[in-house]
């Protein structure tokens, strides 16, 4: 009988000796946890995926800073009071959104790159430099909208959140910005192929990195980068109205950079064809939009009446109505309280609502050749500016231009921005980029300070503390 | 001896036989009690071993005393305490001792408790000889002042001479001589309070001797071990299976503390049969995670006690205080319940049965409109909202703009006259039957309890029930003299047949048999068989015989409540065993090592089916919907324990140290459909296609390393410290350890020299403690971060969806405990008041996180809560005569609980009901406050004086509108008014049982009540929302019509379309006092006399008939039904709300138990 007693010993002592940590190290067997992951070149391929998923939640919205809160949209907000609104311009829960997903990318991203470096395969550079495109392209819309914002490179823990503050926007472009865009170019692939269509490429690193220069007022390096996507294969479609055939290429000549949405059930979709849609039955009927909705982002009738006779993109991007399915052009009817106008660059079939299939245009093929041209232009090489502003032009059925000043160009320049990129989410930034919002949009209610957006207040008032996350100027106690 | 008087002799015949009588009566009961008591934790198997040559009797006795901690009592008188004895004993049984020790000698023993009572061998004969023999003036009887039992072997003697008799075995004494009529008579025995009697004339005197030590060598069982009561040092509350008893009837084990324990509430919440009820131990301390407290049974830590017999408990003790908790660490802090069962006993089997059978039905219902004052709520109703809008309503009700619904208009007219309350369809007087049977004894160093139970209970809604079969079979092998195996095996089985008994009722979606029960109409019809109402009103009966609610202007379109309790089948079946297994080891005499294996397995399994039936389920029309759902839930326990004890000089010291480690590992599984294509089959082989489901695994693991010291000092003063380490694998890695102390003082001052003087103290104990404890009641995996799948155009790809939080740990909880206890009048009153004041910290909230860590929020350990409160207990002998005897206990408890912080910023949490604030207790109520002064606008000069809901629209009030308060004086009443406006917690709970017993005849009567807590009656939103499409309370009557017919001035008008803030969510008018008193239990019990039981000749030894009320009357305001409400049982954050769920009933038992 002893020996039970001394087995029970020896099994006590094994317990004791053997690694208690180990019993009491217990993962999930039904969920992933995060150090299962991140081990081999499909999990890391899979982590890039998931930072892109999350930019159909920064973009979903991204329309209403990019086009709303500047001079050429509009839109009915009874229902919608939490969106921004042009007229007192309250309301940001686009801004705020771009903070929040974008954060969860930058530490998805962050989280991949720290985890990547312990591995070697094949693809191992090309992902990482995915990974740095995701974030600095966050980045650039971070600085942007909000200016200085907390540089975050690594994961961080919630306790040492506390104690991060705002990085001057200058640092983070040296820093992060363009080295990250440096780093894409060299290892993204040109092209991608099969399944990977729509995920970064050398050229969409390139184009971003040039409006990164372009925004900083490097001239130089703007147009030497800009140029080099001149021989890249890129070329303008024949047809303005292709861009915006969602249900056939989408990735096309002039594709750069969207943000990928399918109608694909399992997949996110699309809300575009609602976000710019009247409250006008017959249209909804049309393309199946349902639900109960304001007035969304429609075009100005000033907007409508900037367009050169003749110029074949304006029936898409402002119109009084539009066709339907026997061919006969139905216009919007007056006094309706309805608006008068409708873009039509997303009006698409959608199965069911914000399962649309339509993309949202990050940069395209005509974006660098404007690009292209201002930055030539300021570097007072005015007249070869002038050939990649009239490609624009002649795509759009316009005469070529000839013969201006670079005062006169820079005119032209910013004029035929506003009409080709009319809601992908340009418009603000141009303006901005030109510091002109103040000059233009003074009359509908902006104050000098609107050039940025306000941080989202959730996160000043967590940090509570000004010295370290201040708020920006003129939002203090929102 | 001398028989020399014929007439005398004569008289002793007679008398002889009647004590002959009585004495078998008596011996019979001695008997039992010897039994009864063998079961105590000192028992008659206790070995020793001994060695001694030509010593004297007395230094034998006090070894074994030594030794055993048994202790003897004796009349020195009678027994020669030197005589020289020689005796060699090896690991002996005590009875082996104690015969070789008087074999050829007089003199005979019994062991009752930890007593051993040595008497000559003529004071146990029957016949009483002594008695009989001689001349006698004074007789009487000696029992024992606790438990009534006769005593042998006092010393009866007359003061100041030598005259003196001894008691017999019947506690029968007679003095043989003239004693003067003015003499004192002095009864002393060892162990027991000398007292002394005036004779003053009398002939008979019976005394009731009180025991020195009275209820102090109870033995409570306290986590991993024991402690004497006298030597307790932490806020423990007991209840022994005597005490159950008088719960006879009463399905769960954890219902027959009701009342009972201070400090400790236990709430009937759901009447569904079987359900458990909510036990909270000192309040809430949590913000999120579980507050229920850890349960024991037999060493083993267990989920739940579901399907536990009633009769297989010997005690449960409940650990509230931290000094005591804190040997569970981590589980500790909303307190322990240990459960011991009853174990086998030495001797031949006692076989016990019992049977009850009884009925139950429901308690109380609430109190609605009938069917005219209903139908003619919603006819005004329309004609307040036609009003508003400007029409003309003075013509028929039927010409109105909107007109008045044809089924109203019928009963108001006159053409339906149907007032039958729906509940009557689906409440019920539903029969329960319970079966016992025990067997206990022992055999070959085997001691043996066995048990099996079956118990079936219908509910008192219609299609519901439950049934129970549980097994027990407790083993104590004596292996040697050094080693001992205790073995328990638990198989249980539980089946319920459930109904969707709770919820609202306002939609065709929406399935709960109270819910449609209370909002449907008295006047509609049910059933086919229901007589169709007369009038104007078409109604439609559907081909499966029920009546459909649908598309009636004066009624909501909801199901019929007989179909959704008929139709649905809801089938719950579980399995459990529950097994462990004791090694005791002596290695030393003080030195003991316990090792403990043990595990479960609980499997539980619930199918749901709802047919396809287009026009009774018409919510869902078009498809039937199935449901299976499993799991399997087992867990392995390891415990190793070495104890010490040891006593020197007046110090004495037990200490205790040991490792534990256990695992559970959970699985559950679920999977659903709707594709079926008829109603024929009822699983889901019988579905086109499982169109949801999930299956997971869970598991979870805890290691402890935990030590106590219980040190005294001449049981005065005492000291008691405890620390447990407890790792686990539900905390982050760097928090994984935690280390939960305790300390506690006690004085025992009455053990004080000073306080010899004050005799009516009998015991008097100062108490003071301090402990740690931890709630880990958090989830298994929430320190980890894990990852969430996504889609894109791309492929499909992952993102972390947590964060990883290596710092997540327990809720801590820091309690102090201070008491008093009393015992005075040699215990029979006693108090005991105690103090606590408990911390809990570190409370898991998901706080809010800056969005820069890639995620908005966390769990932290951030928010704090306190719990103050106070215990008051009374226990107490009112009359302890020999046939008759009173004894009444009271207890008392309140606390005050207060939030301290929460996240860092302190932010309110706030749900539409509730809301949970720094400096206010967890989750109290929020809504808009009625103007109690003015709970409506009369007139339209009131509504000019304001303060009106939402001016400038079409909900503004007008007269006949409810009054608001403006809370913050902006003039008018808006969403900044809705403010905390009540609680949920009670100033403070009772309980009282009293016990009565007359010679054969007990009867019980136990009370419970709580004081001042408000209920959030959710159902208000349906019954009284002054719509008048659901069945309104009564409280709507009375109601506002216009200036001149105001109705009692402060209830709201009816309104077709309710405007002014009337019907919103929520109101001051939905809260209701949750005050009640109820008489929640009268056992009464009769024990039919020995001789009754001889003349059947058979082999029976005791036979006890029983009746139980459960819950029979109650006391409230409350107008529902059942005032303790635990709507969201789990949501600490919304306490208190009530919502049509499962009534609880009032029952009465009829029971008969027989041992043989």
């Amino acid at each position: 009988m002893k020996n039970i007693f001394y087995l029970s010993g020896i099994f006590l002592l094994i317990i004791l000796m053997g690694s208690c940590e180990d019993f009491l190290d217990l993962e999930p067997p039904s969920e992933l946890v995060t150090g299962k992951v991140y081990n081999s070149e499909s999990d890391f391929d899979q982590a890039v995926l998931g930072c892109y998923a999350q930019l159909l939640g920064i973009y979903g919205n991204r329309w209403q800073i990019g086009d709303l809160r500047a001079d050429d949209m509009w839109q009915e907000a009874q229902n919608m009071t939490s969106q921004v609104l042009v007229d007192t311009y309250t309301g940001h829960t686009a801004s705020d959104n771009i903070w929040n997903n974008g954060y969860s990318l930058i530490h998805y991203a962050n989280t991949a790159l720290k985890k990547i470096n312990d591995f070697e395969f094949n693809n191992k550079n090309s992902l990482i430099a995915e990974l740095k495109f995701l974030r600095a392209f966050v980045y650039f819309d971070f600085v942007r909208v909000f200016g200085d914002v907390p540089l975050i490179k690594e994961p961080v823990l919630p306790d040492e959140a506390m104690e991060i503050g705002r990085t001057d926007l200058n640092i983070i472009y040296e820093d992060l910005i363009i080295p990250d865009f440096k780093e894409a170019i060299n290892n993204l692939p040109s092209h991608r192929t099969g399944e990977d269509i729509g995920r970064a490429t050398k050229g969409a690193a390139t184009a971003l990195l040039g409006k990164v220069y372009l925004t900083k007022k490097d001239f130089d390096n703007a147009e030497t980068t800009l140029k080099s996507l001149t021989t890249m294969g890129y070329s303008l479609l024949a047809d303005f109205n292709d861009i915006y055939d969602w249900n056939n290429n989408e990735h096309h000549s002039e594709y750069i950079f969207d943000i990928e949405y399918s109608s694909n059930p399992n997949i996110p979709g699309s809300s575009f064809t609602n976000n710019f849609s009247p409250n006008w039955d017959l249209y909804r009927a049309h393309f199946n939009i349902g639900g109960v909705l304001d007035n969304c982002g429609s075009p100005t009738e000033e907007f409508y009446n900037l367009f050169e006779e003749g110029d074949l993109r304006q029936p898409i991007s402002v119109s009084h109505g539009f066709t339907g399915d026997d061919g006969v052009f139905i216009e919007i009817p007056l006094g309706a309280n309805l608006p008068s106008t409708i873009c039509l660059k997303y009006a698409v079939q959608v199965d069911n609502n914000g399962n649309g299939e339509a993309n949202w245009t990050v940069i395209r093929y005509a974006d660098v050749l404007l690009m292209l041209s201002e930055a030539m232009n300021e570097n007072e090489k005015t007249n070869e500016a002038l050939t990649y502003l009239n490609q624009v032009r002649e795509r759009a059925g316009l005469e070529a231009l000839s013969g201006l000043t670079q005062a006169e160009m820079r005119n032209a320049i910013e004029k035929e921005r506003r009409l080709e990129f009319f809601g992908e989410g340009n418009r603000w930034f141009d303006l901005v980029r030109w510091g002109k919002a103040y000059e233009v949009l003074e009359s509908l209610g902006m104050k000098e300070y609107m050039v940025l957006w306000p941080i989202p207040q959730l996160q000043i008032d967590l940090i509570g503390n000004p010295d370290i996350l201040p708020q920006n100027p003129g939002y203090e106690g929102l | 001896m001398k028989k020399n008087n014929p007439f005398g002799e004569l008289f002793y015949r007679s008398l002889k036989k009647t004590l002959l009588i009585m004495r078998i009566a008596i011996l019979f009961l001695v008997l039992g009690i010897l039994q009864v008591h063998a079961t105590d934790a000192y028992s008659q198997k206790t070995r020793l071993s001994l060695n001694f040559s030509n010593a004297e009797l007395i230094d034998v006795l006090d070894e074994i005393e030594e030794e055993s901690g048994f202790y003897f009592l004796y009349n020195e008188k009678l027994l020669d305490t030197y005589r020289e004895v020689d005796i060699t004993a090896d690991n002996q049984l005590i009875s082996n001792i104690l015969d070789n020790l008087f074999a050829g000698t007089d003199v005979k023993y019994s062991i009752i408790d930890s007593k051993i009572i040595l008497a000559p061998e003529y004071l146990t004969k029957e016949d009483g000889e002594l008695a009989v023999q001689q001349q006698q003036t004074i007789t009487g009887t000696v029992t024992d002042a606790k438990t009534g039992e006769p005593m042998v072997g006092v010393n009866v003697r007359v003061k100041g001479s030598t005259i003196g008799a001894i008691t017999d075995i019947a506690g029968k004494y007679s003095l043989l001589s003239e004693v003067d009529p003015n003499a004192t008579l002095v009864f002393s025995f060892i162990g027991y309070q000398t007292m002394e009697v005036p004779v003053a004339g009398r002939q008979i005197i019976d005394i009731q001797l009180v025991s020195e030590v009275l209820g102090l060598e109870e033995v409570v069982v306290i986590g991993y071990g024991t402690v004497k009561k006298s030597d307790l040092t932490g806020a423990v509350s007991s209840i022994k299976s005597a005490d159950l008893v008088q719960s006879e009837g009463r399905t769960r084990v954890d219902e027959a503390l009701v009342g009972k324990m201070p400090g400790v509430q236990v709430q009937f919440t759901d009447g569904e049969p079987g359900s458990a009820p909510k036990i909270i131990i000192r309040g809430v301390g949590s913000i999120t995670a579980g507050t229920g407290p850890l349960y024991v049974v037999d060493g083993m830590p267990v989920d739940n006690i579901d399907a536990l017999n009633m009769k297989d408990i010997e005690n449960i003790n409940i650990l509230k205080d931290a000094s005591s908790t804190a040997i569970y660490g981590s589980r500790g802090a909303n307190g322990v319940v240990i459960i011991t069962t009853k174990r086998g006993t030495e001797g031949s089997p006692i076989i016990s049965f019992d049977v009850y059978s009884g009925w139950q039905k429901v308690s109380r219902i609430r109190e609605m409109l009938n069917s005219y004052q209903q139908a003619k709520y919603f006819i005004d109703g329309l004609k307040q909202r036609l009003l508003d809008m400007g029409r003309d309503v003075s013509g028929h009700p039927s010409t109105w703009d909107i007109p008045a619904a044809a089924e109203a208009l019928d009963v108001v007219e006159g053409r339906n006259t149907r007032d039958v309350n729906p509940l009557d369809y689906v409440l019920r007087t539903a029969p329960t039957q319970n079966y016992s049977l025990s067997v206990k004894g022992s055999a070959n160093k085997i001691k043996y309890s066995l048990s099996g139970e079956y118990l079936t209970q219908d509910g008192i809604i219609i299609e519901s029930d439950y049934k129970r079969l549980a097994f027990r079979s407790n083993l104590d092998i004596q292996i040697n003299d050094k080693l001992k195996v205790n073995v328990n095996l638990n198989p249980t089985y539980i089946h319920r047949n459930k109904v969707e008994a709770s919820g609202h009722s306002s939609e065709p979606t929406h399935i709960s048999v109270i819910g449609t029960a209370t909002t449907l109409h008295n006047y509609f019809p049910i059933l086919a068989s229901d007589e169709e109402p007369q009038g104007n009103a078409t109604y439609y009966l559907s081909d499966e015989g029920y009546y459909k609610f649908e598309g009636y202007g004066a009624e909501s379109n909801i199901l019929n409540p007989v179909a959704i309790a008929k139709e649905i089948n809801r089938d719950n079946t579980q399995t459990g065993f529950l097994g462990n297994l004791n090694i005791i080891y002596n290695l030393l005499d003080e030195l003991s090592v316990n090792a403990m294996l043990g595990g479960y397995i609980q499997n539980v399994k619930e199918t749901y089916w709802r047919p396809n039936l287009p026009d009774v389920f018409y919510g869902h029309a078009g498809y039937a919907d199935a449901s299976d759902q499993r799991s399997w839930d087992q867990e392995w326990i390891m415990e190793y324990i070495l104890n010490y004890d040891n006593s020197f000089g007046g110090h004495n010291l037990s200490a205790m140290g040991g490792f534990t480690a256990q695992k559970n590992t959970y699985h559950n599984s679920y999977f659903e459909s709707n594709r079926f294509s008829s109603n024929y089959i009822e699983t889901l082989n019988a579905a086109s296609e499982i169109t949801g489901g999930y299956s997971n695994i869970y598991e979870f693991s805890l290691m402890s390393y935990l030590a106590r010291l219980n040190y005294n000092y001449n049981n005065r003063y005492y000291f008691t410290s405890s620390v447990r380490m407890d790792g686990s694998s539900r905390f982050g890695s760097e928090n994984r350890w935690g280390t939960f102390p305790s300390v506690a003082l006690t004085w025992r001052v009455s053990e004080e020299s000073f306080m010899g003087n004050i005799e009516f103290v009998s015991d008097m104990k100062i108490r003071a403690s301090l402990g740690a404890t931890g709630n880990h009641n958090i989830g298994n995996y929430e320190h980890l971060s894990t990852v969430g799948f996504t889609n894109f155009p791309a492929g499909s790809g992952y993102v972390p969806t947590s964060v990883h939080n290596p710092y997540l740990g327990w809720e801590k909880q820091r309690q102090w405990n201070f008491a008093l206890e009393t015992s005075l009048f040699n215990g029979r009153l006693n108090f005991n008041i105690e103090y606590f004041n408990s911390l809990s910290s570190d409370l898991l909230l998901d706080v809010n996180i800056p969005r820069i860590t890639g995620f908005n929020s966390a769990l932290k350990n951030v928010g704090e809560v306190r719990n103050r409160g106070w215990e008051f207990s009374m226990a107490s002998t009112i009359i302890a005569a020999s046939n008759f005897r009173w004894a009444t206990d009271f207890n008392i408890s309140g606390y005050k609980n207060k939030v301290l912080s929460l996240d860092e910023n302190d932010a309110p949490i706030i749900s539409s009901t509730h809301i949970t604030q720094v400096g206010r207790p967890i989750g109290m109520f929020r809504g808009w406050i009625v103007d109690e002064e003015r709970p409506i606008f009369l007139n339209w000069e009131m509504i000019a004086e304001g303060p009106v809901w939402a001016p400038g629209t079409n909900a503004e009030s007008r007269p006949g509108d409810r009054i608001f308060v403006d809370v913050n004086g902006d003039g008018h009443i808006g969403s900044e008014d809705r403010v905390e406006m009540g609680s949920p917690y009670p100033d403070f709970y009772y309980g009282m049982t009293n016990n009565f017993s007359y010679k054969n005849l007990s009867l019980a009567v136990s009370l419970n009540g709580v004081q001042g807590n408000q209920i959030f009656s959710e159902s208000a939103r349906s019954n009284f929302n002054t719509k008048g499409r659901m069945k309104s309370v009564i409280e709507a009557w009375n109601y506002w019509m216009s200036e001149d017919d105001i109705g009692d001035g402060k209830t709201p008008r009816p309104h077709h379309n309710p405007i002014g803030g009337n019907r919103q969510q929520w109101g001051s008018w939905a809260l209701q006092d949750g005050s009640f008193l109820r008489i929640s239990n009268i056992n009464l019990s009769y024990e039919i006399p020995d001789e009754l039981i001889q003349r059947t000749r058979l082999n029976i030894y005791s036979v006890r008939v029983y009746c139980t009320a459960i819950n029979p009357f109650i006391f409230t305001n409350f107008n529902g039904f059942n005032p303790e409400v635990s709507h969201r049982p789990g949501d600490n954050l919304r306490p208190g709300m009530d919502l049509n769920d499962y009534p609880i009933a009032k029952s009465i038992v009829f029971g008969v138990n027989m041992t043989f």
